[in-house]
């Protein structure tokens, strides 16, 4: 991966080097963890880990603000998730307000207890606040498995 | 809440857009050399199924590598939020078919970023489904 150095272009606060991408991977590995850790074992402390003003699209629905989002995982039922893939890239330009930001794409599975597995992605922009981690926007789909598609 | 600086109103449209024009030229193996000019010379990231590529030529280049005849997409959901500095980030779920292959689930997040009377795709990242397949 070559390293864009910000002398080629001084003035545009955009570009990537090397080690922001590093960053990303890291900062999405760890949030990741966190994130469906809490989910499974402290869902009614899943919403700490938005921002207040996040939005979040569950399937389709739109959630937005602390108490709304904090009732969208009460109301999840008990689930396990089994993580397959996570990618992530830093957010070169002010996405949320002025601080640091990354793009984290998961994919995976997850189960219902009583259930059987469903596929799932969830993309997050995930931003600093305050030295953690959080949430600014969350996109979640659960996957159905292809169909015969006529093409 | 933050305050709304850049929000761009069109984003649910914008998205569902940007994603039917991208398919379309990405089937369509004539055109699909026309994606170029979605992405910036060195801003854009790519990440194709966990291999990461910067900049216009690096993903062309990925894009130019693959081995299929022929290809179709089909998108089953597309999710869209604005960004605060006019950008939209948008969520694809659809299915893919290549030749005579079965066909695929994947997902493909873009984050489209505003320059003079246009958007450039900033952000790319695409994950086959078959990995989650039961």
């Amino acid at each position: 991966m070559s390293v864009i150095n910000n002398s080629q272009d001084g003035s545009n606060p955009a570009s990537i080097q090397k080690s922001s991408i590093d960053e990303a991977a890291k900062v999405g590995e760890d949030f990741v963890r966190l994130y469906y850790k809490t989910i499974e074992q402290r869902p009614h402390r899943v919403y700490l880990l938005y921002l207040e003003s996040a939005v979040v699209i569950w399937d389709g629905n739109p959630h937005v603000g602390t108490s709304v989002v904090q009732k969208l995982f009460e109301d999840l039922p008990p689930m396990t998730f089994s993580i397959v893939s996570m990618d992530a890239q830093p957010l070169s330009t002010i996405a949320v307000g002025q601080q640091k930001s990354f793009l984290v794409n998961v994919g995976g599975s997850y189960r219902i207890s009583g259930s059987g597995s469903k596929s799932f992605s969830q993309t997050f922009v995930v931003t600093a606040e305050e030295g953690k981690w959080k949430v600014a926007s969350d996109l979640f789909r659960t996957q159905d498995s292809p169909n015969q598609v006529v093409m | 809440m933050a305050s709304v600086m850049a929000f761009n109103p069109q984003y649910e449209a914008i998205g569902k857009a940007f994603a039917q024009q991208y398919y379309a030229l990405f089937d369509n193996a004539m055109q699909r050399p026309n994606l170029a000019s979605f992405y910036h010379d060195t801003e854009s990231l790519m990440s194709f199924e966990g291999l990461q590529c910067q900049g216009k030529l690096k993903i062309m280049e990925k894009f130019n590598s693959l081995t299929f005849q022929k290809i179709a997409h089909i998108i089953t959901s597309v999710d869209c939020q604005p960004m605060f500095d006019g950008g939209i980030l948008i969520n694809v779920l659809g299915q893919l078919k290549t030749d005579d292959d079965p066909p695929h689930t994947y997902s493909q997040t873009f984050v489209l970023k505003p320059t003079t009377g246009s958007f450039y795709c900033q952000h790319d990242i695409f994950r086959l489904g078959i990995h989650n397949s039961l």
